[in-house]
């Protein structure tokens, strides 16, 4: 057992001691979703409280404060989640979490508390052992070397859940749980390009909004044929993507065949084609189109996943919220179109990943005529 | 029914067994020097090849043995003889059917999990054409006249 793990054990014996030992139920302002079962503490000798947790039907999230010090929270899962748990799961388990420690820091900061940090125990945590923080820089880190709650070195596969770290919480506290989140950091597309959707003067006039921002990606994906459209919350900004698309060879969208997921048989059943059918495996093309709007870089991560982008296109929601719409379009807004293209493999009947792309973004938003409708 | 020469209808079994099977392994070479079966090239050979080796290796090795030896002039059973040349005619066209009419049924399947599926009614026909055949290549010699 390492250093990490023999602390999350540790953590976690005492705070099971102190949550047998010296629980005591209150009354807290959580959504009653989130079913607070009850919350326990520690004081001192002067009765002065230096240590309480709160504990839910799914987390137990303990505070500590530290002399000198901010005040930390402790966010520990009660869920352990297992390796073969899909991707999706892993983020909807996640981001109910994430929903519960908003509620936390809500009313932490009802009662003062308002600097804190929150991470999880590397103990139950050995596929989560990644620090939840705010994107908000009001929420501070610090590294106590006597702090028996911090986190010791990394444990289990944090690669396959990185992209947790840019889950958004909202600086009031409220999450946005409830709205699907693109993963980050983004599965590498087949090519990607920065589009400009506004002219400088437009931006820096201070008018525009993300719903300007996502009225143009839309409009244009329209004039591409492009119509159920999947949205989600991406940082500051948000993402579209457009469903699984069939093309030819040459990038085009496919006729009759486009939202087929798929390959088309040739209709023609000429000597040329039998022959072609009959000694060459077929061919099948996809693609999905991201735009991401966002104000921070992108970081994107080495194994694009299928699977895990297939389940994502699928669970965006039809439209933004109106909290991401309100926000303002700055200068450090950016939007960033990827694209991700498939090639369908006949006799394993799936579909992989092409990387790198064979033609550029251009070229695919030129052949649905979506890129004149990004021209300023 | 008029009897015919074992020699004779050994020739023209043989004949239709490896004209049929040659072109079907030619057809597979190509295949799989173009990349129909991608990956899963081998399992495409592990569907022909059982499909014909047992019945031509028997035919080469029954052949070898008679040409090898002064011809007997023994006769063989004229019926036996048409239901070994049309039962051999019949699976190969089978054979063929599955290969040649894949590129049409393609789509939900591919090439090669048609040509699998095919084995559940080509192996118990193999059976019945290896029975028939056994009379003129594995049919003890004296049994034939």
């Amino acid at each position: 057992m390492n250093r990490s793990k023999f602390k999350g054990l540790f953590i976690s014996g005492l705070l099971l001691i102190l949550f047998a030992g010296k629980s005591q139920a209150i009354c807290v302002p959580f959504d009653d979703e989130v079913n607070l079962e009850g919350r326990l503490s520690i004081t001192d000798k002067g009765g002065k409280e230096q240590f309480f947790a709160f504990y839910t039907d799914q987390v137990l999230c303990a505070t500590d404060t530290l002399p000198g010090k901010q005040l930390s929270v402790v966010y520990v899962p009660r869920f352990f989640i297992p390796q073969q748990f899909g991707e999706l799961i892993k983020r909807k388990i996640i981001q109910r979490d994430i929903k519960i420690i908003g509620q936390l820091k809500k009313y932490l900061a009802a009662d003062g508390m308002t600097t804190y940090f929150i991470r999880p125990l590397s103990m139950y945590v050995t596929e989560l052992n990644i620090d939840i923080l705010s994107p908000n820089e009001n929420f501070t880190d610090f590294d106590d070397p006597n702090d028996n709650y911090v986190l010791g070195d990394p444990v289990g596969d944090n690669k396959s859940l990185e992209y947790l770290r840019d889950l958004p919480i909202d600086g009031d506290g409220e999450m946005l749980s409830a709205f699907p989140t693109f993963p980050s950091p983004v599965p590498t597309p087949s090519k990607r390009s920065n589009i400009s959707l506004f002219t400088p003067e437009q931006i820096h006039s201070g008018k525009l909004k993300l719903s300007d921002a996502e009225e143009k990606v839309r409009q244009a994906l329209s004039a591409g044929g492009y119509e159920e459209l999947s949205y989600y919350s991406f940082g500051n900004g948000f993402a579209i993507a457009t469903p699984l698309e069939q093309t030819d060879s040459q990038a085009n969208p496919l006729g009759d065949s486009r939202w087929v997921s798929r390959v088309e048989q040739s209709k023609v059943f000429d000597l040329d084609s039998f022959f072609k059918a009959l000694f060459f495996a077929d061919k099948g093309y996809f693609r999905v189109l991201v735009f991401i709007i966002n104000d921070k870089p992108i970081k994107f991560r080495e194994h694009t996943d299928k699977q895990t982008l297939m389940e994502v296109i699928n669970e965006g929601s039809n439209r933004l919220p109106e909290k991401i719409e309100t926000r303002n379009f700055d200068e450090n807004m950016l939007c960033t179109a990827l694209v991700y293209e498939f090639e369908h493999d006949e006799n394993t009947q799936t579909i992989e990943n092409k990387k790198p792309g064979r033609y550029t973004v251009e070229h695919h938003l030129t052949s649905t005529a979506i890129n004149q409708k990004f021209e300023l | 029914m008029a009897n015919i020469a074992t020699r004779t209808a050994q020739k023209r079994i043989a004949l239709i067994w490896y004209v049929g099977a040659g072109i079907l392994f030619f057809i597979f070479i190509l295949q799989s020097m173009l990349g129909k079966y991608g990956d899963d090239t081998e399992l495409a050979w592990n569907w022909l090849l059982p499909a014909i080796m047992p019945t031509i290796s028997l035919i080469t090795a029954v052949l070898i043995t008679e040409l090898s030896s002064p011809d007997s002039g023994k006769m063989g059973d004229q019926f036996l003889y048409r239901m070994a040349i049309v039962s051999s005619i019949i699976y190969m066209g089978v054979l063929y059917l599955v290969v040649f009419l894949s590129p049409f049924i393609e789509g939900e399947r591919s090439a090669l999990e048609i040509l699998q599926s095919s084995q559940l009614w080509i192996a118990p026909l193999q059976g019945v054409v290896a029975g028939i055949l056994g009379a003129y290549f594995v049919k003890p010699k004296s049994e034939l006249s």
